[in-house]
């Protein structure tokens, strides 16, 4: 299968008219207020020009991370060694993008039985701008073993103007809604799609990173991926994003994913950007009846973050268990944008998000819950918590409730304060340093949040990276 | 064992104690008892180093060092131990890692290595029984949803664990049934030993019916007002503190 199928040029092209109708997001719109929009410039929107590929990443070696697989037996494995070695460990598959391309190929073996994977590769390589791209490939991977027919007929129907990919790309982050979804797809390199067909439950997550390299530096990268979760299937995804220390990329990434009735899909964002890195990311999911997403967003490190999560309970039961941690020290700008939309009847959200903040850092959470005329008897419950361990960081928080039903259970709360000063005094009565009480309690109060995602890897991942993050945890 | 010679201090400015004398030799088990708003709890915080207290003047020695030049961490590590009042819950913080980062911190300061798993083991589970604690709480954050009770058996139970030399027990009985006071106190004597020192804050004769005292103290108004054996607590049970108020300091 060559070329790019005539649905995705239109819906780029589309996407493309709409960044130029629309224009970039613009500091009095509600949904950006208070964003510094600064790095948002047409002249730093440029997709990176080459893929950066062995040759201008870092060797896995010089940071310690090891790489997964037989490099000799792929020339491209080095930049894989990128991804932390404890995800890549316990992944059932992984994916890398290194500034914006696909480091590997899409290898069936890889894939757990019932996963189909395909990449739309190639697309408007030449020209960022290009939407008439004609050198785009698509390479489809699905498990040889169990399921080989399913998945043939699957990959055969994936492109298609009636498949599922066509169904979905774009349908749940929309272009006439978002301005940087709609940059995104007019201006991907790759799109990867990740089927799960009805009724596969994959034990062990997938890991999918995307890392913005040296060469990206004052330009943008624009990784995009569509996951389908077919009726009762149930998927893990560790979703890692990354980028060298000193180069200041612009990283936006838009996840899509579609639910289906009964499914269940757990996702974990871990964003630990290079440090003057900034990354705009979009995630939007859509839940069908009885359909269940368990979100994690784990912010730590980049000069600024924004993760812009929605999630669209769509059918009767659908739930949304959606919870982050905020590790924030420098003068980052942490940004935590939720938007739950109830749909249906009896559908549930709860979150969960805590931010330690350190330094000069700012950690914003705005938490959106609406509620539709239809959707009785629903809950929806919302909680942020912010520990200063500093008096110059701050944490803002704007909680929204939007309630167009009248039998409904809505709740949140927002706090935001510093470490009890009678628990230090109690441990250290009891013999502890201060210093280290002060981490225990720390580590206390972001395990909250860590606990409450979904998944045990990334929840051990992220209590490591704690302890890096607070001074003088490593001697813990 | 310590000794506490004229202490005066005060809160946000507030003289709270106003010549505090006292020694506690080896093995002795003392009793303060006062009225409300006496100063006893102060000089417990004041000693264990609470900084929301302030020292205007007097000195503590604790085992030849002067109390005041070691921060709280320092104290108890020297085999300073203080049951709190209300003891404070840290949500997340294991209550048997938490004692082994504790009994670590003090087996470093003499030199000595870390304690091993089996023996730390073998010994909180003991020390458990020894109080009546539900092995369950072991498991639990420090205090987070014990009752008032549990938290008080806990406070005893991290005494025995970590073996103090002086142990102040703030107001350990208030808030107890009688099960869980002799539980308390079953704890206390267990570990009465000719090198540990007790100081037994209480407005109640009823805690001295268990642990009995070598030396009864009463305090009014910021000061040790009179001194006597374990006969005082009783005469203090008849006469109330109303007596006493127009004491002066020995």
């Amino acid at each position: 299968m060559a070329g790019a199928p005539q649905w995705v040029l239109q819906r780029r092209a589309h996407a493309e008219e709409q960044v130029e109708s629309r224009g970039l997001p613009q500091p009095h719109w509600e949904a950006w207020r208070g964003c510094d929009l600064g790095a948002l410039t047409p002249s730093r929107l440029t997709s990176v020009a080459a893929p950066a590929l062995a040759s201008s990443v870092a060797p896995a070696a010089a940071r310690g991370a090891g790489a997964v697989t037989d490099p000799s037996s792929d020339p491209l494995r080095g930049p894989i060694g990128l991804l932390p070695a404890p995800l890549c460990d316990a992944a059932s598959a992984r994916l890398l993008f290194v500034d914006g391309r696909l480091t590997s190929p899409v290898e069936a073996s890889e894939w757990p039985p019932g996963v189909t994977v395909s990449v739309l590769s190639g697309v408007g390589a030449a020209d960022a701008h290009d939407t008439t791209a004609t050198t785009a490939a698509v390479t489809t991977a699905a498990a040889p073993e169990g399921s080989a027919a399913v998945a043939s007929d699957q990959a055969a129907s994936l492109w298609q103007g009636d498949g599922w990919a066509a169904s979905h790309l774009g349908a749940h982050a929309k272009a006439d809604e978002l301005p940087l979804a709609a940059l995104n797809l007019a201006r991907t390199r790759e799109v990867v799609v990740i089927h799960v067909a009805a009724g596969i439950e994959v034990a062990e997550p997938l890991l999918i990173g995307s890392y913005c390299s040296a060469a990206a530096a004052g330009q943008a990268v624009y990784p995009r991926v569509l996951l389908c979760a077919e009726p009762g299937s149930r998927i893990g995804v560790i979703e890692w994003c990354s980028g060298a220390a000193a180069s200041d990329y612009l990283h936006i990434p838009v996840y899509e994913l579609a639910i289906d009735r009964g499914a269940r899909v757990e996702w974990t964002r871990l964003s630990e950007e290079g440090e003057v890195g900034r990354q705009f990311a979009t995630l939007r999911a859509t839940v069908q009846a009885d359909g269940e997403l368990a979100l994690h967003s784990h912010l730590d490190g980049g000069a600024q973050v924004r993760a812009d999560l929605g999630v669209v309970l769509a059918g009767s039961n659908a739930g949304a268990d959606l919870s982050g941690l905020v590790l924030g020290k420098d003068a980052s700008y942490l940004d935590h944008h939720t938007a739950i939309w109830h749909c249906a009847a009896e559908t549930y959200s709860r979150q969960l998000f805590k931010g330690v903040l350190d330094e000069s850092a700012c950690g914003l959470f705005d938490g959106a819950s609406h509620v539709a005329e239809q959707a009785q008897r629903i809950q929806a419950e919302q909680q942020c918590r912010n520990l200063l361990l500093s008096d110059t960081a701050q944490a803002r928080m704007v909680p929204r409730l939007e309630i167009y039903a009248d039998d409904v259970r809505c709740s949140h709360g927002a706090t935001s304060g510093e470490l009890d000063e009678q628990a230090i005094f109690y441990m250290r009565a009891r013999g502890i340093d201060a210093a280290v009480a002060r981490l225990l309690l720390t580590e206390a109060f972001a395990e909250g949040a860590i606990a409450a995602g979904p998944c045990a890897v990334a929840a051990a991942y992220q209590r490591q990276q704690l302890r890096r993050f607070l001074p003088g945890g490593e001697a813990l | 064992m310590l000794r506490i010679e004229d202490l005066h201090a005060s809160v946000a400015e507030t003289p709270i104690l106003k010549g505090v004398q006292l020694s506690i030799g080896p093995g002795e088990v003392h009793a303060i008892m006062g009225p409300n708003g006496s100063g006893k709890s102060t000089l417990s915080k004041v000693l264990a180093g609470d900084e929301s207290y302030t020292v205007e003047s007097g000195r503590v020695d604790f085992e030849g060092q002067n109390l005041f030049e070691m921060p709280p961490e320092e104290r108890a590590r020297a085999g300073l131990f203080l049951g709190f009042q209300y003891p404070v819950e840290i949500p997340g913080v294991n209550n048997s890692y938490f004692l082994k980062a504790a009994l670590n911190a003090a087996r470093a300061a003499r030199g000595e290595p870390e304690i091993d798993p089996v023996s730390f083991l073998k010994r909180v589970r003991e020390r458990a029984q020894w109080v009546g604690l539900d092995d369950s709480l072991l498991k639990r954050p420090v205090n987070a949803g014990f009752s008032g009770g549990e938290k008080k058996r806990n406070e005893i139970f991290h005494l025995a664990v970590l073996e103090p030399r002086l142990a102040i027990l703030d107001e350990t009985d208030s808030g107890l049934d009688i099960d869980a006071l002799r539980a308390v106190a079953d704890g206390v004597n267990r570990m009465r030993d000719p090198q540990r020192s007790f100081l037994l804050i209480t407005h109640y004769q009823r805690l001295l019916s268990y642990i009995e005292p070598d030396y009864v103290h009463v305090m009014v108004r910021g000061q040790i007002v009179r001194s006597g054996g374990k006969e005082l607590a009783a005469e203090l049970e008849r006469s109330g503190y109303a007596a006493f108020e127009d004491e002066e300091a020995a």
